[in-house]
């Protein structure tokens, strides 16, 4: 499934051409392509783990804030000023804090990068330890963690405490979506290349034969808790990417409705793969894009009740869609092909 | 961290009384958070299901008695609360008992052979669009039921414990007592437990173990039920505070070990304790964090100890 045939490659470059030519066509859902660009990074790096690694967990979101505090600081820091001193001019004063045009641009991407490489040290620390868990065990793990970092985050003065903190304000000559949205577009191509390859290598290999059995996979001499914890690493290290542009984008942290918010992206994240098919290539691209039309046209008609409505979608899919798009269309082929074999001896 | 410091100082030499105090709360607040625990362990012991929508239960509770209340204790203003409060329990265990076997008919019942992704994500689902629910139809205001109980101080005011919770703790363990004693000794409670070793053995000796999965299912929502009009009058009701308990239950279960009820009442009692602890040497804000941060550590030190007997938690 996972090697690239001809019409695949087409398909991505027709995918590329559509994604570029969107912000030209959509002018005014600028917002809402960055949040896509944010959602199928996030999709693709909790497919990651847990559609081709089976290890489903539910705390990636602890990644995605940790970069999305971590971008914001580097960028206050960057103009030379003092995170104390920025977090404790919030509600007054905080035009005080300018950044040149060039520093925004290059604070903010290098921010992305710490913030990877910070990530992906995190998550090879935690997933020699918490990866020893597995099962429903591993998801419960890191559902607290995810939830504790959230409340522990709002502790920190220096990051503006429970109140959360601002990102700094994009400079004239900046234009801000454009940015994020072209940045979120190459790390997405450079990860889904980087899939792409991952999943020719023998260490795709060991990640699905884990999912597969891992007991069998170790008995073979298979580097399982390696392989665990580094692809629990890259899976954090762009769950962090993501976070940075997302929070980027919102312009406002708030430890637990924005950075560490379980009950949105926390859950959104597991549950755009779902829609698109776990496991595959494809699926979390797609269940981003259906995702992101779902939640937009909820928020558009129903007033109030969207995120009632957005509960039921997520127990309509899962209890009656569990294989999703991928799955619907791989069940469609067998079918096609056994009617054509049937034709086929008929004849 | 010097506050912190100031905080053990004032524990260990100045006023050591509040350790009492604060040992006390623990063990009041401990016995509600081991009935909800509890059951969460029921529902996770006999279908293999966690129940994320467990603290949207309890929520759901508190308003079922928080509107009982309000309604009687407006048609009737003599009458002390306590006869109104304990009234509201069988209302709030019925409605919510209800609710979730109807939950389970729609929902529950078509996952349980699925993985636990699946499960999970489900009940998740489930807590969400009850959460939102009761945010657009109860509001986001927060609701509190008024015992009118007096807090009762002893030692020189040094000691000061609410009669709410005092109350809230006698009626958990009274519910308690009675869903043990169910499950013990009643034939529903066999066929219960023989369901949770052995389901299809259950089913060859003529248990109808869909019934029993379902009647299982109910029996924690009555227990959420329960749980929630106590809540209402110990803390607060707010549609949002529902995920606490939920993570709560998680630690106690966990920290108990499935199928282990002695260790539930244990672990419910301790972590209320460690929580008032918490709460106090690392000041309130920090209060939740130290709650659901204990979920992956107690993970990685039983991981850690069935590593050497080359087992893992599955």
């Amino acid at each position: 499934m996972l090697k690239q045939s001809p019409t695949q490659w087409l398909a991505s470059l027709v995918f590329l051409g559509i994604a570029i030519a969107a912000p030209f066509l959509l002018p005014h859902n600028m917002a809402q392509l960055v949040d896509l660009m944010v959602f199928i990074l996030i999709a693709l790096s909790w497919d990651m783990m847990g559609g081709q690694m089976g290890y489903n967990s539910f705390g990636n979101i602890l990644f995605f804030g940790i970069g999305m505090y971590l971008v914001a600081s580097i960028q206050v820091m960057s103009g030379g000023y003092s995170l104390a001193e920025y977090n404790s001019a919030k509600g007054g004063n905080l035009e005080a804090f300018v950044l040149s045009a060039p520093t925004y641009v290059i604070s903010f991407l290098v921010g992305l990068l710490v913030a990877a490489v910070l990530n992906f040290v995190i998550g090879l620390v935690l997933g020699f330890q918490l990866l020893q868990t597995r099962g429903h065990y591993f998801a419960v793990g890191t559902l607290g963690l995810g939830v504790a970092a959230g409340e522990f985050a709002g502790t920190f003065d220096i990051l503006g405490g429970g109140s959360g903190m601002n990102f700094v304000q994009p400079p004239e000559g900046v234009d801000l979506t454009n940015l994020l949205y072209f940045t979120g577009l190459v790390v997405v191509v450079i990860f889904y290349m980087f899939l792409v390859w991952l999943h020719k290598t023998r260490f795709g290999l060991v990640m699905n034969a884990i999912r597969d059995n891992e007991d069998k996979a170790e008995a073979m001499g298979l580097p399982t808790e390696k392989v665990k914890a580094i692809a629990w690493a890259v899976a954090g290290a762009f769950a962090a990417v993501a976070g940075g542009i997302y929070g980027a984008g919102k312009n406002f942290i708030d430890p637990t409705e924005v950075a560490f918010s379980l009950p949105t992206i926390g859950v959104w994240m597991l549950l755009m793969p779902l829609i698109g098919g776990k496991g595959t290539l494809w699926g979390p691209i797609i269940g981003a894009v259906l995702f992101q039309l779902f939640k937009e046209f909820f928020w558009t008609f129903l007033f109030g009740w969207q995120r009632v409505a957005l509960g039921l979608l997520i127990v309509i899919i899962v209890v009656f869609f569990p294989d999703g798009v991928m799955g619907g269309l791989k069940a469609i082929r067998q079918r096609m092909g056994a009617n054509a074999r049937k034709t086929e001896e008929a004849a | 961290m010097d506050n912190i410091l100031a905080n053990l100082e004032l524990l260990t030499s100045f006023a050591p009384l509040i350790n009492v105090e604060l040992i006390a709360n623990g063990l009041l607040v401990g016995a509600i958070f081991g009935l909800i625990a509890y059951g969460m362990a029921l529902v996770w012991g006999v279908m293999n299901i966690i129940n994320v929508a467990q603290g949207a239960y309890v929520i759901l509770g508190g308003y079922v008695s928080f509107y009982f209340v309000e309604a009687l204790a407006g048609a009737a203003p003599g009458a002390p609360r306590i006869v109104w409060i304990v009234l509201s329990m069988p209302l709030a265990a019925a409605s919510v008992a209800l609710l979730s076997f109807i939950i389970f008919r729609l929902v529950i019942q078509r996952i349980l052979d699925r993985d636990l992704f699946i499960s999970l994500l489900a009940t998740f689902g489930i807590e969400l669009v009850l959460q939102q629910g009761m945010n657009q139809i109860f509001t986001a205001e927060e609701r509190i039921v008024d015992a009118q109980l007096p807090t009762f101080a002893f030692l020189d005011y040094m000691v000061n414990i609410p009669g709410s919770r005092v109350l809230g703790a006698v009626l958990g363990i009274a519910a308690a007592v009675a869903i043990v004693a169910l499950v013990r000794y009643s034939r529903f409670g066999r066929a219960m437990r023989a369901t949770a070793q052995n389901a299809q053995a259950a089913r060859i000796m003529g248990i109808d173990t869909d019934r029993v999965y379902a009647m299982t299912y109910a029996l924690n929502g009555a227990i959420c039920g329960v749980a929630g009009s106590i809540v209402a009058f110990v803390y607060v009701l707010h549609p949002f505070q529902g995920f606490i308990y939920t993570l709560r239950s998680f630690a106690i279960v966990i920290l108990a070990g499935i199928g282990n009820i002695a260790g539930v009442i244990f672990a419910a009692l301790g972590l209320g304790v460690y929580e008032n602890y918490a709460g106090f040497i690392l000041g309130p804000e920090f209060q939740n964090g130290m709650v659901f941060i204990i979920v992956p550590i107690t993970l990685l030190i039983r991981a850690r100890i069935m590593r050497r007997h080359r087992q893992y938690l599955k």
